[in-house]
């Protein structure tokens, strides 16, 4: 049982409500590991063609401008 | 007509006394002024009115106390404020339920003021009900966010909650978490319920960078929403800040 403000008072929350915000976490850890992995992945995609850009003679500013 | 001159009137006996009868009429003549010393009063009781007539003007230049009134016939589009909740403990959230989130009003309006999450990265969001919270429907959401002083920019579609901020810091620094949201159309029975938003965060992972997010929900229920949390996708919330609900008036 934890606590929670309904209506602004301080209150238990019931084992139902405790079970759904548990659901609710656990389907938002699955979208956020997947908001990470899409977001470290396309860092890595980012690095990874700015470093073939930079081998063509590109320079900082002209990759900047293309991407 | 008699006219009657006197300094001061007093009651005969006791300490009450009755001007007038029902159905008289009182006129205090124009360049006359009734007068409320310090410390005096005047008490209206329960159903009587204090009319103010159209041209007529209630000049208020000092304080007007509204502690425990009901305000009604606000015009079209007002807001009213309809219950601030402060934080003075950690806590899963907070809620507003059906006692505050009625047919009254189709669109409403919270502010969510200084917030920090317990769990480090975590991100806060509000989550609508149609059932009181004892199911919560598919929040179809999408941000976009950008570094207030960093270079980082993007956006995140297909999320379960509306977010006011992702990746929050849960140690004060810069800036706590901070937003607001507009949530439409919640006793609307033939479509989905919209709820847009913007938010602010200290990024957990530098504790250095601040984010602003800019976000769009629809919340997929044709029922009418009575209920919603704002909380932590991690843990509770820390036992600061405050999340204001207002209605606007039909």
């Amino acid at each position: 049982m934890a606590k929670y403000y309904l209506n602004g008072n301080l209150t238990d929350t019931t084992p139902a409500l405790d079970t759904v915000l548990s659901e609710l976490d656990a389907a938002s850890k699955i979208v956020k590991d997947a908001r990470n992995e899409a977001e470290a992945q396309k860092a890595a995609d980012k690095q990874s063609a700015h470093d073939k850009l930079s081998a063509l003679g590109l320079t900082d500013a002209e990759i900047e401008a293309i991407t | 007509m008699s006219k009657i001159n006197v300094d001061t009137w007093e009651p005969e006996s006791g300490t009450a006394a009755t001007l007038m009868a029902s159905g008289d009429t009182v006129t205090l003549p124009s360049g006359a002024i009734l007068s409320v010393a310090s410390g005096g009063d005047i008490n209206v009781a329960s159903g009587g009115e204090i009319d103010i007539a159209s041209g007529a003007t209630l000049d208020v230049n000092g304080t007007i106390d509204v502690t425990g009134a009901t305000v009604t016939g606000l015009t079209t589009g007002s807001l009213v404020k309809l219950l601030s909740t402060t934080l003075s403990g950690a806590s899963a959230g907070v809620a507003f339920d059906s006692t505050y989130i009625t047919s009254t009003y189709d669109n409403y309006y919270v502010l969510v003021n200084g917030f920090l999450p317990v769990t480090d990265n975590a991100d806060i969001g509000i989550y609508l009900s149609v059932d009181d919270g004892v199911t919560f429907a598919t929040h179809l959401s999408g941000n976009f966010y950008l570094a207030l002083n960093s270079t980082g920019y993007g956006w995140a579609g297909s999320q379960n909650a509306h977010y006011i901020a992702h990746d929050c810091s849960n140690v004060v620094g810069e800036m706590k978490v901070n937003g607001w949201a507009i949530i439409q159309n919640v006793n609307d029975t033939t479509c989905y319920k919209s709820i847009y938003g913007n938010g602010s965060t200290q990024n957990s992972g530098t504790k250095a960078d601040d984010y602003a997010y800019n976000s769009f929900t629809s919340f997929a229920s044709l029922s009418a929403v009575n209920y919603m949390i704002i909380k932590s996708n991690s843990g509770n919330l820390q036992g600061f800040g405050t999340a204001t609900l207002y209605g606007v008036v039909k």
